[in-house]
């Protein structure tokens, strides 16, 4: 592993513990509230990605695949961030 | 002979993205089973999320994010050598953390009475357990793993740890924060 790969290694963990932390805080004090919570979520797709991106090292990849790992999270947070729209709009 | 080698890649290849594939299938339908029963019954699913302890769900994630940061690592070492058992052991120590505050949690949940809530702990306790059995099982052959490494089995191990964590940081805000 070459300097700058280490450096990219270093900076995808440093973004995931921040994104971590962050998506736990913004989730413990969202209340209920629609925009934290869309946001909480929007961290862990982020995080998702970065897990699929660089620690499977399939960022240069073009395949299905990739595209398909990176659907899944999509779409079990879209259907969450729809789930806490309804119950929003309905509570 | 080397054809035959490659063909055994690819067929090992193969098998793991079945394996990955079907647990993100299962966990899937888990937790889309889970978000149906949290808005079925809105008034459970608030009583339910007063049972639990995001906080310790919180550390688990930043645990997991490290213990998978790591068997990153021993496949960008190479994959093979002495150099890669230090990352798979730190790695598998780290899953066996996560199953130790998760193990905590269980037990401040069920003396706090979750298990009287209904379909929504059970769920809850096939959602979160089946992940955990995942994580120990994945920790102990992490351990295995860094006693005899081998590329194959290093990048095989890792994948399937990797497909853990992605559950986990999906599984996570799903249960606890949204």
């Amino acid at each position: 592993m070459n300097r700058q790969a280490r450096e990219q290694f270093f900076a995808t963990l440093a973004m995931l513990l921040t994104l971590a932390a962050g998506g736990a805080f913004v989730g413990g004090l969202s209340g209920g509230l629609l925009v934290p919570i869309t946001a909480v979520l929007v961290m862990a797709y982020a995080k998702g990605r970065f897990i699929v991106l660089d620690f499977m090292e399939l960022r240069a990849s073009r395949s299905i695949l990739k595209s398909a790992l990176l659907a899944w999270p999509a779409v079990l947070l879209s259907l969450a961030l729809m789930r806490a729209v309804t119950v929003s709009l309905i509570g | 002979m080397a054809g035959t080698k490659a063909q055994g890649g690819e067929g090992d290849s193969l098998l793991l993205w079945i394996l990955v594939w079907s647990e993100l299938a299962a966990f899937g339908v888990l937790l889309i089973a889970f978000m149906i029963m949290m808005m079925l019954n809105p008034d459970g699913a608030a009583l339910f999320r007063s049972h639990l302890h995001p906080g310790l769900a919180a550390a688990n994630t930043i645990i997991l994010v490290l213990s998978g940061w790591q068997a990153a690592l021993a496949v960008r070492l190479g994959g093979e050598g002495r150099a890669v058992c230090r990352p798979l052991l730190l790695a598998a120590l780290f899953g066996l953390a996560f199953a130790a505050v998760k193990a905590f949690e269980y037990t401040l949940e069920i003396r706090s009475g979750i298990g009287g809530l209904g379909t929504l702990a059970e769920l809850y306790f096939i959602v979160t357990g089946f992940h955990l059995l995942h994580v120990v099982f994945g920790a102990a052959i992490l351990l295995l793993v860094a006693w005899r490494p081998s590329r194959g089995n290093v990048v095989m191990i890792a994948t399937l740890w990797h497909a853990i964590d992605l559950v986990w940081l999906v599984m996570f805000p799903i249960v606890y924060l949204t």
